[in-house]
């Protein structure tokens, strides 16, 4: 039993004088930090492996999904290269307050409203300002005169 | 003396453990990008000069040379662009590309010369500077 001018050692448990700063068994300081007493060390090495498995796994990306209403898209120009091959500007305004880069994007061709092609493609050089406009251009074709494009975001970054 | 030595370790390993944590704060901060500087927020320090468009010989591409300056108080790095083809108002095409090792110094001017299709009708060339990367002083 551990008497009224006594304490147990907070590290070995020996019984040592209320006032001793340092144990005279385990030779452990008594007034140790909390940062010492929970094992210091230790802490740094668990954030870093908790930041490192947070960003391998995309925990501070913003996701284009949560986002896609804020985009508007409009044709600015069609150029005839030939009778088929076409060359379609679209602009494309972001509305949100986020950086975008790497645009994946589809282009869906119509005729007389009912979709003929449709292809996915990338521009991994393609990037947006928040608040800002910025323009695509597609290389496409008009086998019919009434064709129509309709274009699609269907990915954006935040990081490259 | 023993203690003396004691005590200055002691004093040592304190201050080891106080900045191991802000160490890592730092380091986390850095990773989110809390020390870079977003280019948006400097857009209007740049001005963008056309200075020269030249072909290229035995090619279907030119050559289009800006000068650029920067009238902000920060170095940057790592262009990524856009160029826009005009015919009189109308966009006729776009491009856009990156070159990781442009730099311009603070208050500075740089020349950028890129090289896009050669294509008819083209009346005015627009560069539009998408990013920039501020360069960091902090070496991780």
């Amino acid at each position: 039993m551990t008497s009224l001018s006594n304490r147990k050692c907070s590290h070995c448990v020996a019984e040592i004088p209320k006032a001793a700063t340092v144990c005279s068994h385990c030779r452990r300081d008594q007034n140790e930090s909390w940062y010492k007493k929970v094992g210091g060390a230790r802490i740094p090495l668990i954030l870093s492996v908790l930041i490192f498995v947070a960003f391998n796994y995309g925990m501070f990306e913003k996701k284009y999904s949560n986002y896609n209403e804020d985009f508007d898209i409009k044709q600015e120009n069609i150029i005839s290269l030939n009778d088929i091959d076409k060359r379609v500007v679209f602009n494309i305004k972001n509305n949100s307050n986020v950086m975008w880069k790497k645009l994946a994007y589809q282009v869906i061709t119509k005729h007389d409203g009912k979709v003929i092609d449709v292809e996915s493609r990338k521009s991994n050089y393609w990037a947006i300002q928040p608040h800002s406009s910025s323009y695509i251009t597609v290389e496409t074709y008009a086998k019919h005169p009434n064709t129509t494009w309709e274009f699609i975001i269907t990915d954006l970054s935040t990081d490259y | 003396m023993k203690n003396k030595t004691l005590k200055k370790y002691m004093n040592f390993s304190a201050v080891i453990s106080t900045l191991i944590p802000l160490f890592f704060i730092a380091m986390f901060m850095h990773l989110t990008g809390s020390f870079e500087s977003n280019y948006e927020e400097y857009r209007n320090k740049f001005s963008i000069e056309l200075i020269a468009v030249n072909d290229i010989d035995d090619s279907d591409k030119v050559t289009i040379t800006y000068r650029i300056t920067n009238n902000s108080w920060r170095d940057w790095q790592w262009i990524n662009y856009q160029v826009l083809h005009k015919n009189n108002d109308k966009i006729i095409y776009s491009s856009n590309s990156m070159i990781y090792d442009w730099e311009i110094d603070a208050g500075e001017q740089a020349l950028l010369t890129v090289e896009v299709d050669k294509l008819p009708n083209i009346t005015a060339f627009e560069l539009t500077i998408q990013e920039l990367k501020n360069r960091t002083r902090f070496p991780l």
